[in-house]
């Protein structure tokens, strides 16, 4: 179309007045033959007299609708009156269409299609129902997986968009990896490198109350930030100017929940609110932040004025994010950045010590970054792909359902087929035909699917945790998948059937000679021994997945849990608080049902941000190595039932025991000292000295799927920021909650009363993979579901096929047991393979899975053995149905009907 | 075909294509009939209208000037052949001959 692009050229009127491109680009492609250039110069004619007449939108509309009619292949003149022009110019045409499904036929093949299905019900049935719960799984998945993916990517500019990871590597050894950094990196990259666009920092500030006037709440998901966060982050301002919102101290923006739960009707600008004793001015509020983020914003203060908080390289509690210049190269800033950190702290290279700075893409944090000091509960990455490939799996096994009954029934169809093509179908015909005939299960089986999706998805959405709220969201993105699906499905299980069907020699297909018919049988084997073998995998998956929960949840942890009330303590804690401390647990020993008390500042199941560097003072040539600190009392070592390996505990009537320490043994290893005897009487230096009086076994600070951190343990007998009550029994809980808050409240007036069960929140760090397995498990049965509904189908297909073999080899004299013996036979002998097949595969990614755990059981072997007698069970029971009904037939029925 | 019949599109088509003389391609045919009939006929419905017209032999058409407007394409322009002319005399005095049957003093009451 060589005048095409000539006309654009010409062409200066503003874009949005022209006819769709793509319209005009279909009119160029389809138009009937020797019109196009008349047809496109008229057409253009008329869009401009539509704009004048209906305006714009109606004129493309217009233009559009034309453009389909003038090329549709049914619209050519119809009055068959005079076939050939007589005037020249008019080129001669034939009514030809594009395509070869002529409008009479299509009619037919639907008239035949509903014949077929009629006649055949219960195969229906079972087809658009295993297509139906497969799609519907497909797309249920699916819609989690989006939304998994979508995190963080509604930034404009998300890809420019990065976290600055601090890896710390202490001789030689990476210590830890850190989602925080120093709070000196962003001003040092914007004013350092031309390619960063904006530096922020956000500071995580511990759970506080915020007051305004009489209203008190507890915030747990608030930062201090730069007011350069608003260049970063998409935060879009209702009131107040982002501009200048936190360039002051002391300034506060809030969500637009956050602001009503203060203020109700009130405008909260200028209105001043308290954290903690301080008070903040409201310069802003904001549209609530998206869910989809790694980052729940509902207040965000103004950046802390500290001196260290500006220029500390050192204090590495800082969440830094960097937006890159469109132009910039990332692998390039990546490499000059990743060093940055020693050009600026010269010494920390001397002690054997290394920092390294690396970018991480805003979007993948939420799945695939794994590091301390997280600001969530981060997402799954690889749960997620696992995920994906099932929703994958329980599809396609739903397809082949569709394949294998197709092309087993071709027996059937090899006489109509046959006389089509006696009657002068061609083979693209006959092709069209069976596509079209595929159609009808795979249309239903998606209107089916939205239905179950839209009732279950409330159902699903609290299974797998996610916070969306799905009918909101199925309009936009539920239709493009559903008719990909249906459009993939349709091609992808019709094809192989109507190349099959539509390839039969007429003469053999008439005479009834397809019973050698193989190529079709050994294709139905394999996709049977893949659906087995995809429904094993998912199976052993399953166990694995439940296995590994309850290792982590038996798992003896080092402490004991049961039992164990947690009351929170003071947020805002005063000079006389140890003195109250003590008041409260003396007042709640008199009381016979809390058998210990004890208080420390961290208590298992928790992630210890409290971290410092520590060295030996007896070695010159000591490092310096990361421990993580938690202060305790006196009783805190007896009320957790951690035992002392070497040493002594804490003791109040000392007085010295302040600058004492108990290590643990992790600890003890990683400072070098030859055993846990050895650690005692030795100082080390963590800013103060302190000298190791004991050491302590190793307890699980955190859920299993982590390691024993090094742990120094403090005393601090008044830091009580939390309670641990030892109960009697948990009977008569609810009055004994009311005694012990009666207590709480008299003791310290105005705090709110906290509690929690310690097994309980222990057992939270495992909801991903209780969640996991959960979905997991559904999805599996889904799928071996779907599979025997298949396998019953072609049994049942089969056992009638072979209802006239059965009876002359009754009558012959075989008996009923053999017979089943027989039609089973070919089915097990699919499902044996498949367990072959599906048991290196599922050992293989079961260990990849389990490797992620810090502590894990090895592939538990009698899954595959519970997987493979399942399979077997399940296939037998499903085929024996019917071959028992077909051995059982009386030959005198079976050998008459013809 | 014995006789060529002139449906009522057709004839309308075929008139539009007689009253705008050398005017006369599909565009123009349709905007014209848009602008005096109070029903819109669209623009492919024209266009197939006009193919049946000269399969049956009442226009004829050869290419014409391009303008600017039209992105530089060539038109097609249709005149009505003497089989045409023909047909819409006899169409016309078809109709002139029933409305002659009807009793002058219903077409008083008719007000017509």
């Amino acid at each position: 179309m060589g005048r095409l692009t000539n006309d654009q050229k010409h062409d200066t009127r503003p874009r949005n007045d022209r006819p769709p491109r793509w319209a005009t680009w279909l009119m160029s492609r389809f138009s009937p033959s020797g019109l196009e250039d008349e047809l496109q110069g008229d057409l253009l004619e008329m869009f401009a007299y539509w704009i004048k007449t209906v305006g714009l939108r109606g004129a493309r509309w217009r233009y559009i609708l034309a453009v389909l009619r003038l090329i549709c292949p049914f619209s050519g003149s119809t009055t068959g009156q005079i076939l050939t022009y007589s005037q020249p110019g008019f080129p001669s045409r034939e009514p030809q269409t594009i395509f070869i499904i002529k409008p009479a036929m299509v009619r037919n093949y639907l008239k035949v299609a509903w014949r077929n299905l009629l006649k055949n019900k219960s195969f229906f049935l079972i087809n658009t129902l295993g297509l139906a719960f497969g799609m519907a799984a497909c797309l249920l998945i699916l819609q989690y997986v989006t939304f998994e993916r979508s995190y963080d990517s509604f930034h404009p500019d998300a890809d420019h968009i990065f976290r600055i990871e601090l890896d710390s590597y202490q001789n030689g050894k990476l210590a830890f990896r850190s989602a925080t950094s120093y709070p000196a990196i962003a001003p040092t990259l914007k004013k350092e490198f031309s390619e960063v666009a904006e530096t922020a920092r956000l500071f995580a500030a511990r759970t506080n109350v915020v007051t305004y006037q009489n209203i008190h709440h507890r915030e747990d998901n608030f930062y201090f930030a730069d007011n350069s966060i608003f260049n970063i982050f998409k935060i879009d301002f209702l009131r107040g100017n982002q501009a200048t919102a936190l360039t002051d101290k002391n300034t506060v923006v809030l969500s637009e929940t956050t602001a009503r739960k203060y203020f109700a009707r009130e405008n909260p600008l200028g209105k001043t609110i308290k954290l903690g004793r301080t008070p903040y001015l409201v310069k802003g509020v904001y549209k609530d932040y998206p869910k989809n983020s790694h980052l729940e914003l509902d207040l965000i203060f103004s950046y802390l004025t500290e001196p260290d908080a500006q220029t500390s390289w050192g204090w590495y509690a800082f969440y830094t994010y960097v937006k890159l210049k469109p132009i910039a190269r990332v692998e390039q800033f990546r490499a000059k950045i990743v060093n940055l950190v020693q050009k600026y702290v010269p010494n920390e290279a001397k002690n054997g010590n290394r920092s390294e700075l690396l970018l991480q893409p805003l979007p993948d944090i939420h799945l695939f970054s794994n590091l301390n000091q997280e600001a969530e509960a981060n997402g799954n990455g690889q749960s997620v792909a696992v995920l994906s490939v099932i929703a994958l799996f329980i599809l396609v096994i739903a397809w082949i359902n569709y394949i294998n009954l197709a092309t087993a029934r071709a027996m059937d169809r090899a006489k109509e087929v046959g006389i089509r093509k006696v009657a002068g179908a061609e083979r693209a015909q006959l092709i069209s035909q069976f596509l079209i005939e595929s159609v009808l299960p795979n249309l239903l089986a998606v209107a089916l699917a939205l239905i179950i999706v839209q009732a279950s998805a409330p159902y699903f959405s609290d299974l797998t945790g996610n916070p969306l709220s799905l009918n909101q969201w199925l309009q936009h993105d539920l239709w493009l998948p559903a008719f990909g699906i249906f459009l993939g499905g349709t091609l992808l299980s019709g094809l192989y059937p109507a190349l099959l069907l539509s390839g039969f020699q007429p003469i053999t297909a008439l005479k009834g000679k397809l019973s050698h018919l193989t190529s079709g049988l050994s294709l139905r084997q394999s996709l049977i021994v893949f659906q087995f073998a995809a429904s094993i995998i998912l199976m052993v998956g399953t166990l694995t997945v439940y296995r590994q929960l309850r290792f982590m949840q038996e798992q003896d942890l080092g402490f004991s849990s049961a039992q164990k009330l947690i009351v929170r303590g003071v947020l805002a804690p005063d000079s006389t608080y140890g003195a109250k401390v003590d008041a409260f647990q003396q007042e709640l020993l008199k009381a016979r049902f809390v058998e210990k008390t004890t208080t420390s500042t961290h208590i298992p199941g928790m992630e210890i941000l409290w971290a410092n560097s520590a060295r030996r003072v007896d070695r010159a040539d000591a490092v310096d190595n990361t421990l993580y600190n938690t202060a305790i009392d006196d009783h805190f070592l007896e009320a957790y039932a951690i035992r002392l390996l070497a040493g002594r505990n804490f003791n109040r009537a000392f007085g010295t025991d302040r600058t004492n320490a108990l290590l643990n043994e992790t600890a003890v290893k990683l400072l070098g000292f030859s055993s846990p005897s050895d650690a005692l009487g030795k100082f080390i230096g963590t800013g103060d000295t302190l000298q190791i009086v004991g050491v302590v076994k190793d307890f699980h600070q955190q859920g299993l799927q982590k390691g024993h951190w090094p742990m120094l343990l403090r005393f601090r007998p008044d830091a009580a920021q939390f309670f641990s009550l030892q109960l009697a029994s948990t009977r008569n809980l609810t009055q004994r909650l009311a005694s012990i808050q009666a207590q709480y409240e008299r003791i310290f007036p105005g705090n709110p009363f906290e509690y929690f069960f310690l097994d309980d929140f222990f057992n939270k760090q495992y909801k991903a993979e209780q969640r996991f397995g959960r979905v997991s498990g559904l999805f599996a049965s889904l799928a071996i579901f779907i599979a025997c509904l298949g396998l019953f189908a072609l049994a049942t297909f089969i056992a009638k096929q072979r209802t006239k073999e059965m009876g002359i080899r009754k009558v012959l004299g075989a008996s009923v047991p053999s017979l089943i013996g027989l039609l089973t036979k070919d089915f097990l002998k699919l499902i044996i393979i498949a367990i072959g097949i599906a048991t290196p595969l599922a050992w293989y990614a079961m260990s990849r899975w389990l490797v992620d755990f810090a502590y894990h059981i090895a592939v538990p072997w009698w899954a595959f053995v519970v997987a493979g007698v399942g399979a077997i069970g399940l296939a037998l029971v499903t085929v024996s149905l019917q071959s028992i009904r077909a051995a059982l037939l009386n030959p005198v029925k079976s050998l008459r009907s013809e | 075909m014995k006789r060529a019949f002139l449906g009522e599109l057709e004839e309308v088509v075929l008139l539009t294509v007689a009253a705008l003389q050398e005017q006369a391609y599909c565009a123009a045919i349709t905007q014209n009939i848009d602008q005096q009939m109070a029903r819109s006929i669209s623009f492919p419905t024209v266009h197939t209208t006009l193919q049946r017209l000269a399969e049956k032999g009442f226009v004829s058409s050869q290419m014409g000037g391009a303008t600017t407007e039209r992105g530089g394409r060539q038109k097609r322009l249709f005149t009505v052949t003497t089989a045409g002319q023909r047909a819409l005399i006899e169409c016309r005095h078809l109709r002139s001959q029933l409305w002659d049957q009807i009793p002058t003093p219903i077409l008083l009451l008719w007000g017509a």
